[in-house]
């Protein structure tokens, strides 16, 4: 797998710490990390990852506005999301899948699978 | 007394008459004979007179009177001569004898009644000499008299006496008869018997006045006898008639009074009823409200009136719809018109209804009122407020959202902590505290598991989650769930024998995959090592049938109802414990009781178990292959060629019919997706092939299309029957394009592996009116196309087996596909060059991330009506 440059959005320092980690330490990917929506967009408009993996809980902000606001942007439009939540229903995957993301990883996810799971959700081979 | 009058009177006339004709009789004869008497008399005086004067001529002569004397001694002879004389010219008389008095002188000869005087002069020689007088008493004549009287008065008496005889004989002759009519008409008035008859007199008597009186009388009798038959008969027909009348009106009254007392009781009754009809309506704790045929309400009870917050007279005779109804149910959604369509009790339904300006959501439930002949007249709705219910129900959801979330949270930590630990990419981990990692990470994974099926069964059971249904391949749900499991099943050393049956059914495909996962998961888990797990299916025309059989120790009986229950696990000693929740057989219950289903177990301990779940196939879903869908078409001026051949193209079988009468037969044997009729308006008779069709129990559902060359806002009640209206004349595309519509053939092919895309899109697509068929793969794709020709194509690039270029490749050789609207939703940017090999029909490109649903669905839209502009295809709700 080649490398790729990822963003981690999180309000939850673990998660944050963990699954950089695993994306670092499984794939050698470059990871940054931001703890909240409004440090995703800026970090997105200045590091231009190839995908974003974004929580969907987060205080004030919470995915679902942070992915529209990113759509909304020209600069930031063309970036792949994830989704990142412990929402797992269907009818709540179904959701956010209507809104224009890419895929949805449920939490807790297995950090050895991980990458490969954004892989397939983003069609990255 | 008349009768004696009658008699008295007639024998008093003859008497009458007869003594007065004696009398005159007798009168006469005496006076005749007096005069004839005294004529005698008298001559027999002149005679003497004469004889005297004789002998005494010659004494006048001479003077002797002594002669004289002489000759009127002799008359001593004669007693009645009292007194003679004879008398010289002169002086005294010559002779007397008896008493000559004075009267003689001067006295007329005839004045005295007492005697009879003669003086006769005697001539001699012509020269009288002297007078002759004689005097006679009247003795002789008063002894005749008295004889002559004597005579009379015995010849009256003699007379009148048989006169009398004679009378009283004779007068019967008149009275008799007389009398007799007199007797019989006083007998007939007072017996008013008009059968009495007078009898005729003797025949000799015949023919007067009184026969014909009596015979005429008779005759009246007869008459007035056969009148008064005629009128006792009339009268007793009349009384017959009268006493018929008279009982009848009797009987009448009878019922009447009967009829009366009867109604007055159901009167009473249906108050009664009505009041207690009131009382339980009112009882009830549910809003209850009666709607008929028009929608308008016609009851209602206190506490559907309470929780509208209206009085119920001003419900009552207003309409459902616009009273009650907010403006996003449109009225096609409403359940009350839908059980008017189908005639079936409603799902339970929530929505919300207008009050005043703002709404409250009730749930409710309708059921029909089902007439004679299935005609509907309208409906009963069961409501309640479940403002409430929804307040904890959100709470709730909350909760377990909340809890869900914060639970995963930390967990999210654990689990990648010691999954990242275990893996030794942070360190060399020792082999004791690898395994210690290994049960700290199953445990977490068991644990997630659990929040997940708690929180599954949870949406399930609160029939949160809705299915997703879809036509789909039994077999490949079989084959999906056994790929699930397939590696569960290597590890354990366990065989999974597939029997698959090819068949659709309408259900929702993930679920039923995650039931038999489940199902086959329990299954492996109990079964020993070397044994198989089986999995077979059968289908009939309603039902479809799953069958997981295993090999195992089998469930305990008294256990088969139970462990459908949550966390009732089977005592599970001895099975290889794969960290199951215990929720995963109520799971399955849930999914199948919410498809409609019965789910159970069967065992023999020791000999394994078998588990079992039946769904119900939605009626008409059917293989395409196996049933083609017919259309059955009538046009009276037509040419149906180019059409036949259009709907053959795209999929159809059209069955032309040459006359209308053959349309009920037509569509009862061939069963067809649509009808398509060809009338002119609203006056066509013809429009009653329509309503046959609509009153028909078995052919109510087969959709109609009218064409026809009146606009459809002027078909009235006819708008109602169709299904859908094309103007007349119309040409092919546009009337195969509304066959398509109505039977449901609008369909879209989506091509996407990734299922919960699928989902997504199929339900954006749905609530659109779109019916899609969901491939996986390439392959899929090319089956599902060979199968049915769909009207568009949604294509993903990446694909298992035969990817999207590929896909279109094939496509491309086929007449029929080459030219069907494709759109291209693929994860990335597609290039110039690719895009020319991606062209179908009019084509579209979508990148994944960048469209939301609606504006996916809307370039889904614009395609089809690309192809078709003559029709829009319309959202159905």
């Amino acid at each position: 797998m080649q490398a790729r440059h990822i963003l981690i959005v999180d309000d939850e320092d673990d998660i944050r710490e963990i699954a950089s980690l695993t994306l670092e330490l499984t794939q050698g990917w470059e990871v940054n990390k931001a703890s909240s929506g409004r440090e995703a967009i800026d970090k997105a408009l200045t590091l231009k990852p190839d995908a974003i993996l974004l929580d969907v809980m987060m205080p004030e902000m919470d995915g679902p506005s942070t992915f529209r606001l990113l759509q909304a942007d020209a600069r930031t439009s063309s970036i792949p999301v994830i989704f990142l939540t412990a929402k797992v229903q269907a009818a709540d995957k179904r959701g956010f899948l209507q809104l224009g993301v890419c895929g949805v990883i449920a939490k807790p996810f297995d950090p050895l699978t991980l990458a490969a799971e954004i892989a397939e959700r983003l069609s990255w081979s | 007394m008349r009768a004696k009058s009658i008699q008295r009177k007639l024998q008093g006339m003859i008497m009458l008459t007869s003594s007065i004709v004696l009398l005159l009789a007798c009168a006469a004869f005496v006076v005749v004979d007096l005069a004839g008497a005294r004529y005698t008399l008298n001559r027999d005086l002149l005679s003497l007179a004469e004889i005297i004067g004789a002998n005494s001529t010659a004494p006048l002569t001479f003077g002797d009177r002594e002669a004289a004397s002489e000759v009127l001694e002799a008359l001593e002879s004669k007693p009645s001569i009292i007194a003679a004389a004879i008398y010289a010219n002169s002086g005294p008389p010559l002779a007397t004898y008896g008493a000559v008095n004075q009267q003689m002188q001067g006295s007329t000869l005839f004045g005295f009644m007492s005697r009879i005087e003669v003086a006769l002069e005697i001539v001699l020689d012509g020269e009288k000499i002297g007078t002759v007088y004689i005097a006679s008493d009247l003795r002789d004549f008063m002894t005749h008299l008295r004889q002559q009287a004597v005579l009379a008065v015995g010849i009256l008496f003699a007379a009148l006496l048989m006169a009398y005889l004679l009378a009283s004989r004779l007068q019967r002759l008149i009275s008799q008869p007389i009398l007799e009519l007199a007797t019989v008409a006083a007998k007939v008035r007072s017996q008013k018997d008009y059968s009495i008859r007078v009898l005729l007199p003797d025949s000799k008597a015949a023919a007067d006045e009184l026969t014909e009186l009596v015979t005429g009388f008779n005759q009246m009798l007869t008459e007035i006898e056969q009148r008064d038959e005629e009128l006792s008969r009339h009268r007793d027909d009349l009384e017959h008639q009268v006493d018929v009348r008279t009982a009848e009106l009797r009987s009448t009254n009878t019922k009447l009074a009967d009829a009366k007392v009867v109604a007055e009781s159901v009167a009473e009754l249906n108050a009664e009823l009505s009041r207690q009809r009131q009382m339980i309506l009112d009882a009830a704790g549910e809003g209850i409200m009666g709607v008929d045929g028009a929608g308008i309400v016609t009851f209602i009870n206190t506490t559907g009136a309470e929780i509208l917050r209206r009085p119920a007279e001003q419900l009552v005779g207003g309409s459902l719809h616009a009273g009650l109804h907010s403006k996003e149910l449109a009225s096609v959604d409403c359940p009350m018109c839908e059980i008017k369509r189908t005639g079936n009790r409603s799902a339970q339904t929530t929505c919300s209804v207008r009050i005043d300006s703002s709404t409250i959501p009730i749930e409710y439930i309708a059921t029909p009122m089902i007439e004679s002949e299935g005609w509907r007249s309208g409906g009963v709705v069961m409501f309640r407020d479940i403002t409430e219910r929804l307040a904890i129900e959100r709470m709730k959801d909350e909760f377990v959202s909340t809890v869900s979330h914060e639970l995963r949270t930390p967990l999210t930590s654990i689990r990648g902590a010691l999954g990242l630990l275990g893996s030794g990419l942070i360190g060399t981990v020792e082999e004791r505290a690898k395994r210690m990692l290994d049960i700290a990470i199953s445990n977490t994974d068991r644990l997630v598991r659990l929040i997940n099926d708690i929180l599954d069964l949870e949406r399930i059971e609160s029939g949160k989650v809705e299915l997703n249904k879809t036509d789909v391949n039994v077999a490949e749900v079989m084959e999906e769930a056994v790929l699930v499991v397939q590696a569960i099943a290597d590890a354990a050393g366990v065989a999974i024998v597939l029997e698959k049956v090819d068949a659709t059914a309408s259900l929702d495909r993930d679920r039923i995959v995650q039931t038999l996962t489940n199902l086959l998961g329990n299954a492996i888990k109990f079964s020993p090592r070397g044994t198989n797990v089986r999995l077979s299916g059968s289908v009939d025309q309603l039902n479809l049938t799953f069958r997981i059989r295993d090999e195992g120790r089998g469930v305990p009986v008294d256990q088969l109802d139970t462990i459908f229950e949550r966390f009732k696990q089977v005592d599970a000693s001895d099975s290889r414990d794969k960290g199951g929740s215990g929720l995963g057989l109520p799971i399955c219950r849930s999914i199948v009781a919410a498809h409609g289903g019965r789910i159970w177990a069967e065992s023999v301990e020791g000999q394994g178990s078998a588990f079992s779940f039946t769904l119900p196939r939605s009626a008409g879903v059917t293989a395409p292959s196996e049933s083609p869908r017919t259309v059955v078409i009538w046009s009276e001026n037509r040419d149906m060629n180019p059409i036949s051949e259009l709907l053959q193209e795209r999929g159809f079988t059209p069955v032309i019919i040459e006359s209308l009468s053959d349309l009920m037969e037509a569509v009862l044997t061939r069963r067809p997706d649509a009808v398509v009729l060809d009338l002119l308006s609203a006056s066509d008779p013809r429009w009653r092939f329509v309503e046959a069709l609509k009153r028909n129990e078995e052919t109510e559902t087969v959709p109609i299309i009218v064409a026809s060359s009146q606009p459809e806002v002027l078909l009235g009640r006819y708008v109602d029957l169709i299904a859908r209206w094309i103007p007349s004349p119309f040409n092919e595309r546009e009337l195969v394009d509304a066959v398509s519509t109505v039977s449901g053939s609008i369909n879209v092919l989506v091509i996407e592996d990734d299922l919960d895309l699928a989902g997504v899109i199929t339900a954006g697509l749905q609530a659109r009116g779109i019916h899609t068929v969901h491939a996986m793969t390439g392959r899929e794709a090319i089956e599902a196309c060979q199968r049915e020709i769909p009207m568009l194509v949604v294509l993903d690039l990446v694909l298992p087996e035969l990817d999207g270029f590929e896909v279109v490749e094939w496509m491309r050789t086929n007449r029929a596909l080459s030219s069907v609207p494709l759109l291209v939703f693929s994860a990335r940017e597609v290039s110039g060059s690719e895009q020319e090999r991606l062209r179908l029909g009019p084509t579209d490109f979508l990148i994944k991330s960048r469209v939301s649903l609606d504006e996916f669905a809307d370039t889904v839209m614009k395609l089809l009506n690309a192809v078709n502009p003559a029709r829009e295809i319309k959202n159905a709700s």
